[in-house]
């Protein structure tokens, strides 16, 4: 399963000129805790809500005037979009991360992939698991059942 | 099984009287995301780092602001009684992925996490799958 197919966040990107409140903005519109941080539509880096307010609001900084690209991580690792998630798991973790960049063949960005959505994707296949074995165990007890009615 | 031996009781508190700011330094000294907002020991509150992002970012709210103007609904509490099902079905009914963790009679006594209940029910799962099946390689999903 390639990551690209269980993205939920929306892809959203910020100018890395653009100013901290506007990233903050956007954030809070679109329900968001990282936007990836683009020049000439290019990646550049990676902003969270954290970095807002460890770099900007804890130090007494202007969020008007601050631009993003002063408190967001430069060149983030990250994984290409036909990348299986087990792969996604493997970097996150030598990364030390918790969101990577997704990109395409062109290193264009196309969203985001958080450990939050590759939990609930597993979860997911667990819950179906689950229900195999107990769909399973229903089926042999009425099967017993009617052998027993016979 | 409780949640008692689960929980987390490295909580950074701060008090009504702070400012979000301060809080916010607090919050970057201690290498934390959130802190508890803590009144005669008993948890009034809960705020995050994205809750003072979204807050003071967007410049809906002063950082000199008081952090209770972020606290203005209770926390989600759950005495250290309670069975680690019931906790889980807590944090889906409200919404919350930390439950703040109190005794009998109100005080904070730690913090339950889902980062930390994840990790907890992965090794169950881990143990649970070495002994239905030998180990062996899979092909990339």
């Amino acid at each position: 399963m390639p990551v690209s197919e269980i993205l939920t966040a929306p892809i959203l990107t910020i100018a890395a000129d653009a100013s901290v409140a506007d990233a903050a903005r956007t954030m809070h519109d679109h329900h968001v805790g990282a936007l990836l941080v683009t020049r000439e539509g290019d990646l550049v880096g990676l902003v969270t809500d954290r970095d807002i307010t460890v770099s900007v609001i804890a130090e007494g900084g202007d969020v008007e005037r601050t631009p993003v690209a002063n408190i967001m991580t430069r060149e983030p690792t990250f994984v290409r979009e036909h990348a299986g998630i087990f792969e996604a798991i493997r970097v996150m973790q030598r990364a030390n991360v918790r969101r990577l960049p997704v990109v395409d063949q062109h290193l264009r960005p196309v969203g985001i992939i958080t450990a939050d959505d590759l939990l609930i994707y597993i979860s997911n296949e667990l819950g179906t698991l689950a229900q195999a074995l107990f769909r399973g165990l229903e089926r042999e007890r009425s099967e017993l059942g009617k052998l027993k009615r016979a | 099984m409780s949640i008692s031996p689960l929980i987390s009781s490295h909580v950074v508190s701060v008090t009504p009287a702070m400012t979000v700011r301060q809080a916010a330094r607090w919050m970057k000294s201690q290498n934390v995301g959130c802190v508890a907002v803590l009144e005669d020991e008993q948890p009034i509150g809960l705020v995050t780092d994205r809750d003072i992002a979204l807050a003071c970012g967007t410049g809906r709210l002063s950082p000199e602001a008081p952090i209770t103007e972020l606290a203005a609904h209770p926390p989600v509490t759950a005495l250290e009684s309670l069975s680690l099902p019931d906790a889980i079905a807590t944090m889906a009914a409200e919404g919350v992925r930390r439950l703040l963790v109190t005794d009998g009679l109100g005080r904070m006594v730690g913090i339950l996490s889902v980062d930390d209940l994840v990790p907890l029910l992965g090794e169950e799962l881990s143990g649970l799958g070495s002994t239905v099946r030998p180990r062996r390689n899979f092909p990339p999903v």
